[in-house]
């Protein structure tokens, strides 16, 4: 099991939290929109004990009882906010650990999963993204609202901005009329694509990618949609197109 | 055999596509494989493929059979011959079993990626090792 306190070189990768907040706040607001308020208890939990499981394998070791697993999840959630809002008005991400950010990438998986099971794969492309998007461009960084910027230059400050934070050790941005492109290789998350969700292609869309693809809705002020992210070892491609 | 094509000797000409194919093969693998861009990826390989046909289905591999009397009547003095025939065919046999593997299952499913990127490596490494010892073999020849 991981210790607690999080090594100095996981500190920036820590901060990759304040995206992936957005992200869960925004498949949040869109099940609630489309499957009810009950999304979260009903379905997003179950299948986030399987995502745990898979990504925190020596997590589920020690937990025989996958119910008690579920309602420590629930709680993990439950606190989750406030725990992130403490940590950006502090100005530091040290209370945080690893552990946590894979919970939260597992509930961000146990949303996807739903998603494509409850509502089919085409209308998560349809309507969840595009609106995902919209969400999700309120949490962005100023910098990356500016009108006055071109898109391709956001999209390139983007990729800086996950390089330098180490989320990342490459990434690659490429505008062309409606399409995008964001690559990213060599990410500190990338251990979960050894896990049979991602091997079985149980999970669908990098979460760059959707930060992306946000970008590119706030900047068109249209619809976006992340088309598909192709998963490598150690990183993925993302293709979005604006609608 | 033919000896040379428009007056160059043919084992220069081998050699100049197999310099062609090392450089491609490092690009593609910088500017392809870890920047994340396929498309320029999956050309350096149909590239190399093609090249390969020529070079080593047309010359390489007929030289080979016509030499390998020779080459095992003396193996301690054609080590480098033998060598370079071996790891070169491993090579070849490691690549085409690659491009078949992504053809066949189209769309470069991860798990596929994960079982195949350690043979990536593998092919490359033991084709460079065969191309210096062909580059060995061309200075034998053209330089005793």
């Amino acid at each position: 099991m991981e210790s607690n306190l999080p090594q100095k070189t996981d500190e920036q990768k820590l901060e990759a939290v304040f995206l992936y907040r957005g992200i869960l706040d925004a498949y949040d607001a869109v099940g609630t929109e489309l499957i009810g308020p009950n999304v979260l208890e009903e379905h997003v939990l179950p299948r986030m004990v399987y995502f745990v499981k898979e990504f925190l394998p020596e997590i589920f070791s020690q937990r025989a009882d996958s119910s008690t697993l579920v309602d420590e999840l629930r709680t993990f959630l439950t606190y989750f906010h406030k725990k992130v809002d403490d940590a950006q008005e502090k100005g530091t991400v040290r209370e945080l650990t690893m552990n946590e950010i894979w919970q939260l990438r597992a509930a961000i998986f146990g949303y996807e999963s739903v998603f494509i099971n409850i509502l089919g794969e085409a209308a998560i492309k349809d309507y969840v993204f595009v609106r995902m998007a919209d969400i999700l461009a309120s949490y962005l960084p100023e910098a990356l609202l500016n009108p006055s910027v071109s898109l391709l230059d956001k999209l390139q400050e983007y990729a800086k901005y996950i390089r330098d934070h180490e989320f990342v050790s490459y990434a690659r941005v490429k505008a062309e009329g409606s399409e995008v492109t964001v690559a990213a290789n060599g990410c500190a998350f990338a251990r979960i694509h050894d896990s049979e969700a991602y091997q079985n292609l149980n999970v669908r869309f990098c979460p760059w990618g959707m930060i992306g693809s946000a970008i590119v809705a706030a900047h068109e002020g249209r619809g976006t949609v992340l088309k598909s992210s192709i998963f490598t070892t150690r990183g993925s491609v993302s293709h979005i197109e604006t609608k | 055999m033919m000896q040379s094509i428009l007056g160059i000797p043919i084992p220069f000409l081998v050699l100049g596509i197999e310099i062609i194919i090392l450089l491609v093969l490092i690009l593609g693998w910088i500017y392809g494989a870890r920047r994340m861009d396929f498309k320029l990826h999956h050309k350096a390989v149909w590239f190399v493929v093609f090249l390969h046909i020529l070079t080593v289905g047309l010359w390489m591999i007929p030289i080979a059979i016509a030499r390998l009397t020779l080459a095992l009547s003396n193996p301690l003095l054609y080590w480098y011959q033998i060598v370079h025939d071996t790891v070169g065919l491993l090579a070849i046999g490691l690549g085409a079993i690659l491009v078949v593997m992504f053809l066949v299952k189209g769309g470069m499913p991860l798990k596929l990626l994960k079982k195949t990127r350690p043979f990536m490596f593998l092919t490359i490494g033991t084709w460079i090792i065969a191309f210096f010892l062909g580059f060995y073999w061309f200075l034998l020849g053209w330089f005793p």
